[in-house]
């Protein structure tokens, strides 16, 4: 901030008032005067920002009209405020607006060129994905140059002694700009009784005809002016911006209004002589956030957010979508992705990740799936009951129980999941009138979907229930639930033979009032409820989640002594309190009809949720405004004595006596009751004498009691309200006898009250029918309230989403999932190290997030407003997911861009898609897990991967710890094998990894070819024949046996070699026995001499040195037999290699190889080949050290690296002839435990 | 110790059935970190402490505020009055000599967040690193494991990172050396006995030479963002801290001596099972052990009783095993809570929110131990204290606040006037002479 003169000269001021703050730095006495403004100035204020004009444009461009165009985008101090008068001005300038010069104006080319331009982008961040196809202005400076003659045209702004000079005083600033910011941004919650209404600075609203009314912006200029002469100038500005704001950010510094606001400051502030101790505003990066980043390429955008929410590459269909850097192509592309199956799954975890509703996955009990004698649910209860009855046996396990215990537990993240996946309107994920529903839950909640039978072999729980039908637990579908009933007089239950409670009767189902995913049983009991916290919790998490407000870093509490020293209702009355609970709990009343753990009105007698202490409670009779006298009286004794003597002066009329008894208490071994005997009143010369056994007909009674014999016994809490009338004004003696019941340590305590009125009290104490609280805020939403005759948690939920602070924490919400953090949040503190950076990196994002939030309650890029997949698409294209590097060196801090640590289940995806199969996967099903198997790195390694369990720990680890790494590492020592082998047993269309090569190709030698038999004779016959044209000199042939079996039922495959005879071009041959191979033979792997052939017994290789003489075509012919066992016939391979050194003949395919790993797995390009040497490197010489080890066996103990896991598919061939397969195991190796492999 | 004959004789410990390694080593492993250690105990919920360390009893006129005041006095161990509550009396009497207890914090807050954002870091603005972190990154930032964290609050402000552990030394012992695949004895097919690797060694160290060498490539790079060179470093640090990992193996439990799980309550007893190793080991010099549980809105005394008793014997346990494992003298213990609790019971018997609080720290028989400090009225609210004399003054005193704890923690810890210290100061904040 800087030094300001005492007023200053300004002509049209309010037109120009922002551009003041920036000439006064430079000069002052300034004067401004306005010429006509920039084409780009479309709401004539005298500026250009993006958020304005920018945002104008580019609604326009997508077709916006009315307030669709123009709702907070226009600044009230602009002349051309209305929307026809926008249209108007763009349409005249349209084709001036094409700034590509593509022959169209279009919203996703010179809309975003228009809007980069002014956050202040350049270079690649100003064009990339913004050019259209047919431009002919397509370079940066080109653009720029554009823009800026643009931005000048027809501007000019003077500074010098103008005519028509004004004197600028901070009254008339204030009156001409301040307060239209100050009602617009700051009054909704400072103002009496607002959110802030404790704080000094409390504004009032002008009525509506008379806007400029001068009481009122007097006040409210003297409200902000003495703040600021109090020295809270620069803290104003800083709660503007967010900082210890309650109500967040609510003008960026880049604003217009923060430019008033600090403007004003100014004015202020040397009015007052008070001396500047501000410091400069904050420096965000100049020309722009983004400007010193690189962001990725289309095609790498693609790639990063394919692995991240599908946790594969993209498809060759879904790569074929780009086009070049087009940004509709990439968006398109983006869309494909969340298409695809497996983004369903990333929506729901990723909805979890905020929910934490997994948790009742993870062993926290979720009440209200109990179904063993549930009165609540008498479907579900009673389908137990029958279960048992038919196994006639009581039992705990029933697939079905656990399906219904599974489907409430994932009912709230499915419908996230159901509605982004689908394309419904987002806001469905609070106003649903339905919820997702498993088929177990559908049957128990009568919920009226209907679902297929799955096929039984798929799931194991179908298999051992094959009288049942057959259903997958893990499809949802809407239905409305329909299956609650209420504890009333209707309940009839029976126990039966087996233990269980059966439900005989009971009253109508419950017409549930829906309201998204707030009225699941999961999100309910996740955010419990007690009778002290009556569901501010729950109000907190909604404002959390779905509003992006944390309302527990909303305001500091107070905690001096005397001003929560206040018994009186603090939550409504007490300033202190109030600051938070005036927002909070009208919502919390919002869930007034769900009880604790959630059942709907779960009160008994079925007309609300309130607990019976609440209800039973004796309000305060001092509250009573017709209170006359009273007291609390102790009554101990077991005789009738006077135990209360109350004198008051009364006019002659109708007084009303209430006694309470307030401490009932009762046990098997007693019981604690009052018995009334007589109230007797003395007045001046009249006395009356009641006789309890006989109360006056008009007497009101409440709680349990009643006259028997000469008193009136009062058995449980409750109130006797007696009419009294007296003849005479005076002095009345009122004198109670009675006495007590003992019982434990207390007597019993009457309160005794003497009130002008019966029924005074009633307002304040529960009433049949109510459904809240009466000392709490009524049911509504900020400060609304819900009418009467509606589901308030219902209309709750529509208020919520109408407010556009939803839309935004839609962005919020999404945040962490796509970019691996939280939204930044604004700093709090000044002085802390950092400050600066954060500040801008926060008031950056918020910027974005509004404008994206703006932009989704719209409909994005055109589309149906409020589509979920639509937000994750843009915020995917967003310079915050694709921000890559930073250029020249400069520094872009905070957690955004690439390179963000991969969660366990996003590691998990990566390397099933890599290795097809799961790490320790042992074949089994779960159908409690969410992913229905187990792996070791999501299951026992979960938490020391950084996982979250949704209950004990909820937040992720986002940084690698040394135990993460041995995890990796472990992962990648205990699988590379595995994925080996299996690979290269496979056609290489099929292959996941190694597509581009076989495993005979290797640094320098030549594979002849390999040739493939299924042998299913035991007599031996020839197998295997070929001809190949071959040079004179070595060569190896390696027979291989591949598919080894045994088992006890079946018996063992094994196959039998016999005999392989080479015929040479000269017709010679050359027969080689094997029973008798020829010296330098080996065997890998197991395998023995008998009689006249070799018998391979497990999976192995047979090599065979062999040296032609000839040049030509030669002839091959095995002979070979199988023992066959299991359904596969045996499998034996002939491979040939030429062992005579052939230059470097496989480099080449081996590097390619290479550079499609190193894209594929690390997201590297193949331009610079220093990584893809390196590799190479690693692989000559992890080939060279397999051979110095002599050890080409990959079972060769005590190495386990191939562990077989028959149930993934074949036995793995663990032969290794050339050392390819240990050379590519070290290489996997190096890649899935690289920083590119675990961060993406 | 040869370490295959070492691997087999854990291995028919039957300690730990795939890589068979368990037995309490000795002394550090080579290299290990030898200075002070750092526990804190995250009591999450808040805990009320008029029935531990701040003990009330009802006042005539006023709401009950202990139920157990009804019919018992306080008691006191040396300097320290307590409640007679749950296992209290073992053990105040057992260990008083080793506490400071600061009674009346004032965590401002009635909310959790905050609460545990206050008190673990020293302000209730977002910022600092907790007092583990900053420890640990002073002390021991090239260890293994230099800060374990186990759930609760962990901010490190990138001073240092924590390693996430859960009370499961089973699954810690599978990871500590990737490469063994566990431990093979001789049987019918095979005569070989001893250790199986996935792979051979030379292979494995072939692939960490690349890995380096990348890495210091990667690393080169000028054009790195933010978040990029941060990972970079955690990464780096993550291979450069593994090593010692190897060597753990031996300090983990036995399995028969592993604790198991009390259901309903968190085992952090387990978590101090694997801290206590990992300072024996010297992987480790700082540890957050998190125990949730504490947030008894209705049943308050039953739940608190059993709360409070599971967390007296781990502290018990901590000392047990410190001494066992000779490096009690080295270590400080803190314990704390989001907040205290209402001084009144509501309705359901049940104990609200209440922001003044107390924490506990103990050395292993410090000058400054078996002392309360910090006062609180008859009502439970905190009253102004003269920061030197720590008297009452109403006038000039001031209410104890966390940023004074942790002010004089970072003193008592030589944290004071380090470059960490500075970098999260504690400005214009009087210093209490709790540890004079």
């Amino acid at each position: 901030m800087q030094v300001h003169k005492p007023s200053l000269i300004v002509n049209a001021f309010s037109v120009y008032c922002a551009l003041i703050g920036i000439l006064l730095f430079l000069a002052a006495p300034i004067n401004v005067i306005a010429d006509e403004s920039s084409l780009l100035d479309v709401d004539a204020n005298g500026k250009q920002t993006p958020l304005t004009d920018g945002l104008l444009i580019i609604r326009h461009l997508f077709g916006f009209t009315g307030t669709a165009l123009t709702q907070g985008a226009v600044d009230l101090q602009g002349q051309r405020r209305q929307a026809e008068d926008i249209t108007a001005y763009l349409n005249e300038n349209l084709s001036t607006l094409d700034i590509d010069d593509s022959g169209k104006t279009a919203p996703l080319t010179d809309g975003l060129l228009i809007i980069r331009y002014l956050f202040g982008f350049t270079d690649s961040a100003l064009l990339t994905g913004a050019i259209g196809d047919s431009a002919t202005r397509k370079t940066a400076a080109d653009i720029t140059g554009y823009l800026q003659a643009m931005s000048n045209a027809g501007a000019s702004i003077s500074v010098g002694d103008g005519d028509g000079e004004t004197t600028l005083s901070a009254k008339s600033f204030f009156e001409a700009s301040v307060s239209s910011v100050v009602l617009e941004n700051c009054q909704v919650c400072h103002r009496e009784n607002g959110a802030a209404g404790s704080t000094p600075l409390r504004y009032i609203r002008p009525p509506d005809n008379a806007p400029d009314d001068p009481q009122v912006m007097q006040q409210n200029y003297e409200t902000l002016r003495s703040y600021i002469v109090n020295g809270n100038g620069e803290t104003l500005l800083n709660k503007a911006r967010g900082v210890g704001h309650g109500g967040g950010a609510v003008l960026s510094s880049a604003s217009e209004g923060y430019s008033t606001l600090e403007e004003f400051v100014g004015l202020v502030s040397a009015e007052a002589g008070l001396s500047d101790t501000s410091k400069p505003p904050i420096a965000t990066v100049p020309e722009g956030f983004f400007k010193p980043a690189a962001l990725l390429s289309a095609r790498s955008t693609l790639r990063r957010a394919s692995i991240l929410i599908l946790g594969r590459n993209p498809l060759p269909s879904e790569e074929a979508l780009l086009d070049g850097e087009d940004p509709e192509a990439l968006s398109n592309a983006l869309t494909a992705l969340t298409r695809a199956p497996g983004f369903h799954a990333f929506v729901t975890r990723a909805a979890n990740d905020r929910l934490l509703t997994d948790a009742f996955l993870e062993g926290i009990p979720l009440e209200q799936s109990n179904i063993e004698g549930n009165p609540f649910y008498p479907l579900a209860t009673n389908a137990f009951v029958a279960a048992q009855a038919e196994a006639a046996e009581r039992f705990f396990y029933w697939p079905k129980y656990s399906h219904w215990r599974w489907g409430l537990t994932r009912a709230p993240v499915e419908l996230i999941g159901y509605v982004v996946s689908n394309d419904r309107d987002y806001r469905e994920v609070l106003t649903a009138d339905y919820m997702m529903m498993n088929y177990a839950v559908n049957d128990f909640l009568d919920g009226g979907a209907s679902f297929e039978t799955a096929d039984p072999d798929t799931l194991p729980y179908c298999q051992d229930n094959p009288n049942q039908p057959c259903f997958d637990h893990k499809v949802f579908k809407p239905g409305k639930h329909r299956g609650q009933v209420l504890l009333d007089e209707y309940l009839v239950t029976e126990d039966t033979d087996l233990a269980s409670t059966k439900i005989l009767e009971h009253g109508d189902f419950v017409d549930y009032p829906h309201a998204g995913l707030l009225t699941t049983q999961a999100f309910l009991n996740r955010y419990p409820s007690t009778e002290t916290n009556r569901n501010r919790a729950r109000a907190r998490w909604v404002f959390y989640h779905f509003l992006g407000i944390d309302i527990e870093k909303s305001a500091p509490r107070t905690t001096d002594p005397e001003a929560l020293a206040d018994s009186n209702n603090p939550t409504l009355k007490n300033p202190a309190c109030t600051v938070c609970h005036q927002v909070l709990d009208p919502l919390a009343g919002a869930f007034e009809r769900f009880g604790d753990v959630g059942y709907y009105h779960e009160s008994w007698g079925g007309n609300d949720s309130l607990p019976y202490n609440y209800k039973s409670a004796i309000p305060d009779p001092t509250s009573s405004p017709s209170y006359l006298i009273g007291e609390t009286v102790a009554v101990d004794q077991t005789t009738f004595e006077m135990v209360s003597s109350l004198s008051v002066n009364l006019q002659a009329g109708t007084v009303y006596y209430r006694v309470s008894y307030l401490n009932d208490a009762a046990d098997s071994d007693g019981d604690r009751n009052v018995f009334y005997d007589s109230l007797s009143i003395y007045g001046p010369s009249e006395t009356q004498i009641i006789e309890f056994e006989n109360l006056p007909e008009d007497s009101i009674i409440t709680g349990c009691g009643g006259p028997g014999g000469d008193s009136y016994g009062q058995y449980c809490q409750g109130t006797l309200v007696i009419p009294i009338t007296t003849t005479e004004s005076g002095t009345h003696q009122f004198e109670l006898r009675a006495r007590e019941d003992p019982f434990g340590s207390e007597s019993v305590q009457l309160n005794i009250a003497l009130d002008l009125q019966a029924d005074s009290l009633d307002q304040l104490g529960y009433q049949t029918g109510d459904t809240w609280y009466k000392d709490m805020r009524a049911p509504g939403y900020l400060n609304k309230t819900a009418p009467p005759d509606v589901e308030s948690l219902s209309w709750a939920a529509q208020a919520i989403v109408d407010d556009p602070w939803f839309a935004e924490a839609a962005v919020k919400f999404w945040w962490p999932a796509l970019m691996g953090s939280e939204a930044a949040v604004a700093p709090e503190v000044e002085s802390d190290a950092g400050f600066d950076a954060q500040m801008a990196l926060f008031e950056e994002q918020n910027t974005f997030i509004q404008l994206l939030g703006a932009e989704f309650a719209n409909g994005i890029n055109g589309g149906n407003a409020f589509n979920g997949r639509d937000l994750i698409v843009e915020l995917l294209l967003s310079p915050w997911f694709r921000a890559n590097a930073a250029i020249d060196s400069a520094s872009i801090e905070g957690k955004l861009g690439t390179r963000r640590l991969l969660t366990p289940e996003e590691l998990e995806a990566k390397f099933f898609h890599l290795a097809g199969f799961y790490w320790g996967d042992d074949g089994g099903f779960s159908e409690w897990q969410f992913d229905g198997r187990y792996s070791h790195l999501t299951d026992p390694l979960n938490i020391l991967y950084g996982g979250i369990d949704s209950r004990n720990v909820t937040q992720r680890a986002d940084e690698m710890s040394a135990v993460m790494f041995n995890i990796a590492e472990k992962m990648s020592l205990a699988t590379a094998c595995e994925i080996v082998s299996r690979e290269f047993n496979l056609p290489k269309a099929d292959r996941r990894v190694f597509s581009d090569i076989d495993l005979e190709t290797t640094p320098s030698r030549l594979v002849v070819e390999a040739f493939n038999a299924k042998v299913s004779n035991t007599s031996f016959e020839t197998v295997i024949e070929f001809e190949r044209d071959l040079p004179i000199g070595p060569i190896t042939a390696a027979i291989s046996f591949h598919n080894d079996y045994a088992s006890h039922e079946f018996g063992d495959r094994e196959a039998l070699l016999k005999q392989l005879t080479i015929t040479e071009p000269s017709g010679a041959t050359i027969v080689i026995e094997l029973a008798n191979p020829p010296d330098g033979a080996k065997i890998v792997g197991c395998g023995n001499l008998e009689n006249d052939f070799y018998r391979l017994s497990c999976n192995s290789t047979l090599y065979l040195p062999i040296n032609l003489s000839q040049s030509g075509k030669h002839s091959f012919a095995l002979t070979a037999a199988g023992e066959q066992a299991g359904d596969e016939a045996v499998a034996i391979e002939l491979v040939l290699v030429q062992t005579s050194d052939v230059e470097a003949i496989g480099e080449p395919a081996l590097k390619n190889q290479l550079a499609a790993l190193h894209w594929k797995l690390l997201g590297e390009s193949a331009e610079d080949d220093t990584e893809i040497l390196a590799s190479y490197d690693l692989l000559l010489e992890s080939l060279q050290q397999t051979s110095d080890q002599q050890a080409l066996g990959l079972e060769d103990w005590p190495y386990q690296s191939c562990q077989n896991h028959n149930w993934r598919g074949e036995p793995l061939n663990v032969s290794d002839a050339n050392g390819m397969k240990g050379a590519w195991m070290t290489v996997l190796t190096y890649f899935m435990t690289d920083f590119k492999f675990l961060h993406e | 110790m040869k370490r295959r004959t070492l691997l087999k004789l854990l291995a028919q410990t039957g300690a730990l059935p795939l890589m068979g390694l368990s037995m309490r080593a000795s002394g550090l492993i080579q290299d290990g970190y030898a200075g002070p250690l750092l526990l804190q105990i995250q009591a999450e919920g808040g805990w009320d402490v008029t029935s531990y360390c701040d003990p009330k009893v009802n006042q005539p006129g006023e709401k009950a505020i202990t139920e157990w005041s009804n019919s018992a006095e306080p008691l006191t161990a040396g300097g320290i009055s307590y409640a007679p509550f749950a296992n209290n009396k073992t053990f105040f009497d057992r260990h008083h000599k080793k506490m400071l207890v600061i009674n009346g914090i004032d965590t401002q807050t009635n909310s959790h967040t905050t609460g545990v954002l206050h008190n673990w870091s020293g302000r209730n603005a977002e910022g600092f690193p907790s007092l583990t972190a900053l420890f640990s990154a002073h002390h021991s930032p090239g260890s293994a494991m230099p800060y374990i964290n186990f759930g609760g609050f962990g901010a490190t402000q990138n001073v240092v990172r924590f390693t996430r552990l859960q009370d499961n030394p089973e699954q810690l012992a599978r990871v500590l050396e990737p490469n063994l695949a566990g431990y093979h004895e001789p049987n019918q097919w095979h005569d070989y006995e001893g250790p199986i690797y996935f792979r051979n060694q030379n292979d494995v160290a072939l692939v960490d030479r690349y890995r380096r060498a990348r890495l210091e490539r990667l690393s080169g790079d000028s054009s790195l963002l933010g978040r990029q060179q941060n990972n970079l470093k955690a990464y780096a640090a993550a291979l450069e801290g593994r090593a010692a990992l190897s060597e753990f193996a031996p300090y983990l439990p036995k399995r028969e001596d592993t604790i198991a799980p009390v259901e309903g309550i968190t085992n952090i007893k387990g978590q101090i099972q694997l801290v206590s190793a990992a300072f024996k080991a010297g992987i480790s010099s700082a540890a957050d052990v998190h125990m949730n549980g504490f947030d008894t809105h209705d049943d308050h005394d039953a739940m608190h009783t059993v709360q409070l008793s599971y967390l007296n014997e781990a502290l018990d346990l901590i000392w047990q095993l410190a001494e066992q494992g000779g490096y009690a003298d080295r270590l400080t213990v803190v314990v704390g809570s989001d907040f205290g609790r209402t001084p009144h019971y509501n309705s359901q018997q049940g104990k609200d929110h209440w922001p003044i609080g107390s924490m506990i720290v103990m050395q292993s028989d410090p000058n400054w131990g078996d002392r309360s400090v910090g006062l609180t009225d008859p009502l439970h609210n905190a009253l102004p204290l003269n920061p030197d004399t720590l008297a009452v003054d109403a006038d000039n005193g001031t209410i104890i606040y966390p940023k004074h704890v942790h002010k004089a923690l970072r003193q008592l810890l030589n944290l004071e006037g380090t470059e960490l210290d500075l970098r999260f100061p504690f400005n214009n904040t009087e210093s209490f002479a709790f540890f004079s």
